[in-house]
This record gives C-alpha cells, structure tokens and sequence, in this order.
C-alpha cells in the first residue's frame, strides 16, 4: 500500500522551491487515499453519487423471487424478478389454504442473486413453501 | 457501443437480450425503454431495431403441483 505524506501550506507557497519530494507526494497522495491508508483523507458520503439509492438502479439491492432455482452468485435477467414480502410469522393450524405475498413488476438489467433461491421447498404433508432472496443489479 | 445478440420480447413488451458487458462478458439482461439505468434505455432502443423474436409463454411444469 502506498504511504500518505500531508503537503504542509508553505511548500506550495510562491517562491517555495520546486523538490522532488513535494512531486512525489502529488503523485502518490492519491494512490494512497483510493487505497485507503493510514492517515489519508477518505471519500465523504457528500462527495459520492446517489446511484445506490435508486430503486432499481445498478448497485442495488431487492428482495425478490425468480422463476428458476438460482446459486449463490449466478446471475439472471431481470424479467425473471419479482419484488416481494418475507413471512415474518407462520400461524401454525389456523387455516388449510395457502398464502402468497403480493409480488411488484418485474425488474430491469441483471441481477446476481446474493443468496441461494429455491423456488419452492415441500412442506407438511403434500404443501410446498415459495422461496424469495435477495439480489444485487450488476448491470 | 456494446454488442447485444438474440433479443426476445417479454410478456410485457420489453426485451431480453445477452449482452457483452466490458466488466462481465455476455449475459442476459432485460432492456426497459423506462429504465433508471440510460445504457438500460440505450439497449432496449438498439435491441428493438434489430427485430426482436416475440414472446412465447414458457411451457407448463409438469412437476408444478
């Protein structure tokens, strides 16, 4: 990693001498902060895009289901996506008739699944469980 | 520009298309003249001139219950 070495105000001074040293410096100075050393200046969250928030967007994240069993890692087209809810309960002997969350429109891009999806599993005696995980866009 | 190859409409009238990532190769990707995304936007108005295949619903899953 490359060390970062602060340029003090009186280097850059007029009539301050010209050294290798302070060249050195503005060439590794930034080197240094993308590589995050000790004692460099770290990008502030003022500074960076807001691409990440978007719904949506490349970077994102969503909790959705797919069509097909999907790896940690694979990835599939987003036509394939359905936004949707997680259970957070199960009543136990209350009713014999399943249940589905409501599922959003199907997503744009490419998505990475960042969990393992299972579209179904068995469940009980001849019922069977929906899966949903979540995923990243990656473009 | 990046290379896209087999463009198929969806259900809902946007397109499935492999596309030639520089970062990831080719992969499936959904273009969507809405996008949030402008290369999303990009894709779907080149993959639209090249003449998409239409839509074919998949087929039953025999092991559906």
């Amino acid at each position: 990693m490359t060390d970062y070495s602060a340029i003090i105000e009186t280097e850059t001074d007029p009539g301050a001498p010209s050294k290798s040293t302070l060249w050195k410096r503005f060439w590794k100075n930034p080197l240094a902060m993308f590589e995050g050393a000790i004692g460099a200046p770290r990008l502030q969250f003022a500074a960076m895009d807001t691409w990440f928030s978007t719904a949506g967007a490349v970077g994102s994240y969503v909790f959705a289901y797919g069509a097909a069993d999907t790896a940690f890692g694979a990835t599939v087209a987003g036509s394939t996506l359905l936004p949707t809810s997680a259970a957070r309960s199960i009543p136990v002997g209350t009713s014999t008739s399943g249940a589905t969350f409501n599922a959003g429109a199907a997503l744009s891009g490419t998505w990475r699944c960042m969990g393992t999806f299972d579209l179904t599993a068995a469940f009980g005696s001849g019922g069977s469980m929906a899966g949903a995980t979540l995923w990243m866009r990656i473009a | 520009m990046m290379q896209i190859r087999n463009p198929v409409f969806t259900a809902d009238g946007r397109i499935d298309v492999e596309v030639d990532f520089p970062s990831w190769g080719w992969l499936l990707f959904t273009a969507d003249p809405n996008d949030v995304a402008p290369h999303g936007r990009e894709i779907f108005a080149a993959a639209l001139a090249m003449g998409p295949a239409p839509y074919t619903a998949p087929a039953e899953d025999a092991g559906a219950a």
